[in-house]
């Protein structure tokens, strides 16, 4: 047998396959390039997260940092207020204590507690202590005993425990 | 109808349906997760972004705050960075007292690092208002110094001998 023609060579795809083909290939290529710019643009936006992350952790330790710089400033000035104030009231307490104490009563023992006073000493007589030392006491304190003996000189000596409420204090008076 | 346009037809219908297909999958596999990922992290970003900026201006108030307690508490914050000395003490105190005697009992640090000393004071003076200028210079001293009762006065002799429980404050390297 003998053709005139020569035979052509068959295609795999026909043109539109082919334009078919290609255009699902550039779409899946168009999509795959915009999933890869976007993950990107996530990844840029998550590396500058951590960075800011970091930096807010240490801003937070400084502000932290800061504040209790304050407080323990604060708090020195609260403490030296009261130290000071304490160390004021205690003295006027032991100064207006000895005050009270006439001349003709002499001490020889003095303790002195938050809430109570022990005074020991000795008074030319009894009388000399219930008008001259007594009443202040009792105005000052809730309670107070005294016990009386005398000594070889002829002196009365006495032992005055005087004691208040828990929650007055000698430097609240 | 001839049978070379219904296959084209349904080679174009095949053809459709592996677009539709391709699309979807990207857009589902790639896109969405990504678009969404994207949005997370640029509010993340933000949030955070403004989140700094608070903070920025809270570290400024502060920092401003505290040069002003600073400035206004220098003697205070003084009194506290010296550690304690007590031979200095000891020398102050005789300016008041003829004879003085410090012991020791115990220091405690508590958790803001404070230092409390405590010690016993037994002092020899020629009468009470010794006591008392000692009291009231107290707090020009360059320590913070607490007096605690109880506050024992005895007479002997020709003078009176004064115990009391005093506390000393100081800070941790501060």
């Amino acid at each position: 047998m003998h053709s005139f023609i020569k035979p052509r060579k068959k295609k795999l795809l026909d043109d539109m396959s082919s334009l078919w083909l290609i255009f699902i290939g550039l779409m899946s290529v168009g999509l795959i390039g915009f999933g890869i710019y976007i993950n990107y643009k996530s990844s840029f936006y998550i590396k500058m997260l951590e960075e800011r992350s970091l930096n807010n952790d240490k801003l937070k330790k400084k502000v932290h940092d800061l504040k209790s710089d304050i407080q323990i400033i604060n708090m020195q000035k609260e403490l030296f207020d009261e130290v000071t104030s304490t160390n004021l009231l205690l003295k006027e307490s032991v100064k207006n204590l000895f005050d009270l104490v006439p001349d003709q009563i002499t001490l020889t023992n003095v303790i002195m507690e938050k809430d109570s006073l022990v005074l020991k000493g000795y008074a030319i007589s009894k009388e000399s202590y219930m008008l001259l030392l007594e009443p202040p006491l009792k105005s000052i304190f809730d309670e107070s005993k005294v016990t009386f003996s005398t000594n070889e000189r002829g002196f009365f000596q006495f032992v005055s425990k005087n004691s208040m409420q828990k929650n007055r204090g000698l430097a609240d008076e | 109808m001839n049978k070379s346009s219904v296959d084209a037809t349904i080679k174009f219908l095949i053809f459709v349906l592996i677009f539709m297909i391709v699309v979807f999958v990207f857009v589902f596999v790639f896109v969405i997760p990504g678009i969404k990922g994207y949005k997370n992290a640029k509010s993340e970003y933000i949030v955070s972004s403004k989140y700094e900026k608070i903070l920025q201006k809270e570290q400024k108030e502060l920092q401003l705050e505290l040069k002003k307690v600073k400035k206004e508490n220098k003697k205070i914050i003084d009194l506290f960075s010296k550690e304690f000395d007590k031979d200095e003490f000891i020398t102050f105190s005789k300016k008041y007292f003829d004879d003085v005697n410090l012991t020791k009992i115990k220091s405690d640090t508590n958790s803001s690092a404070l230092n409390i000393y405590q010690f016993y004071a037994d002092f020899k003076a020629q009468n009470p208002k010794q006591f008392y200028d000692f009291i009231k210079d107290l707090h020009n001293y360059k320590s913070l110094a607490k007096i605690n009762f109880p506050i024992t006065v005895t007479s002997k002799d020709s003078h009176l001998q004064i115990f009391f429980r005093m506390s000393v404050y100081s800070m941790n390297g501060k």
